[in-house]
């Protein structure tokens, strides 16, 4: 692992967690789906996995969420918060590997965005021990418009982020660049 | 394991084709009959079950009152019932509005309480719980 790559994770999980404290500290974004929020460190997940990889994704996911719910002043968040992380990740990543660039950015996030919101969903209802699947289809729509803001942003970065910031390999024709 | 060829190809792509318009269409139709479709035809409901850490009493809908519990108001007003005042941080029960038919719901995750509409003969769907 080069140091450009561990400096490239630290920073993008350091982004990731400011996302999503600052996304933690707004109101309500959808007054008609209760809890539901834009999941705006999604869009690091997202270029994380295409400038590093999927490893590097899940491990900027899982120290987000961690720290996020320990910054945040509540550790039960992380019931909430990692496994409905992990999942749509693990969802996301199969569509890139898969899909893109048949199917655009926006919908990866889309998707990802309705499984986040399902299992998150699920986990409440096991907490509360009520079914809350009702809540499901307010869900979709905030879904739409969070993978829609997420997809944009994510595809954005990613087509104006210059290539040097995360490419790692040197050319292989130029030798002043050496390295170990 | 940086993927360049992927990002180079998103690069060159439009960030819509039609192909996602589709599918998100698809899946805001789906919504739109899922939540539309519970709201006409689930009766309005007789009976406020509040479920606070697992125990649940029991309010009828049609007598107007205030139940205080753990920093949370619920009212019940007119056959709907609310949540007028809350003291935890998201207010997210609050913002849930006024509800009346059988199976719809008020959830506080803070203070596990749990505010669900039932009726005389409403057909439950399976709930996780009860334990």
């Amino acid at each position: 692992m080069s140091t450009k790559r561990i400096t490239l994770t630290a920073l993008y999980t350091a982004i990731a967690l400011v996302l999503h404290l600052f996304e933690s500290a707004l109101p309500p974004l959808f007054a008609f789906a209760p809890g539901a929020k834009m999941g705006l460190s999604n869009i690091v997940s997202l270029i994380a996995v295409f400038t590093l990889g999927s490893v590097d994704a899940f491990v900027i996911l899982v120290i987000r969420c961690v720290l996020g719910s320990l910054f945040g002043g509540n550790i039960f968040s992380l019931a909430y918060s990692l496994p409905a992380g992990a999942i749509s990740l693990g969802v996301e990543i199969v569509l890139i590997k898969l899909l893109v660039p048949r199917v655009s950015v926006i919908t990866v996030s889309f998707t990802g965005a309705v499984i986040h919101n399902g299992v998150q969903l699920l986990v409440a209802s096991i907490i509360v021990k009520t079914n809350l699947v009702s809540l499901l289809p307010l869900m979709l729509f905030a879904s739409v418009v969070a993978g829609i803001a997420v997809g944009l942003t994510a595809y954005f970065t990613l087509k104006y982020l210059p290539e040097r910031i995360y490419l790692t390999e040197t050319k292989k024709h130029n030798d002043n660049d050496g390295g170990i | 394991m940086t993927d360049v060829k992927k990002i180079r190809e998103i690069k060159a792509s439009r960030p819509l084709k039609l192909i996602d318009i589709i599918l998100m269409s698809l899946v805001l139709v789906i919504a739109l009959a899922w939540a539309i479709i519970p709201y006409f035809s689930f009766p309005a409901g007789n009976t406020v079950q509040i479920t606070v850490n697992g125990q649940t009493s029991e309010y009828s809908l049609d007598s107007n009152r205030k139940i205080h519990l753990d920093g949370l108001t619920v009212v019940i007003e007119n056959g709907q019932v609310f949540v007028s005042e809350t003291d935890c941080d998201d207010k997210v029960c609050q913002h849930t509005g006024k509800i009346s038919k059988v199976n719809q719901s008020i959830v506080c995750l803070p203070k596990n309480i749990v505010i669900k509409v039932t009726g005389k003969n409403d057909f439950q769907v399976d709930s996780g719980g009860g334990v």
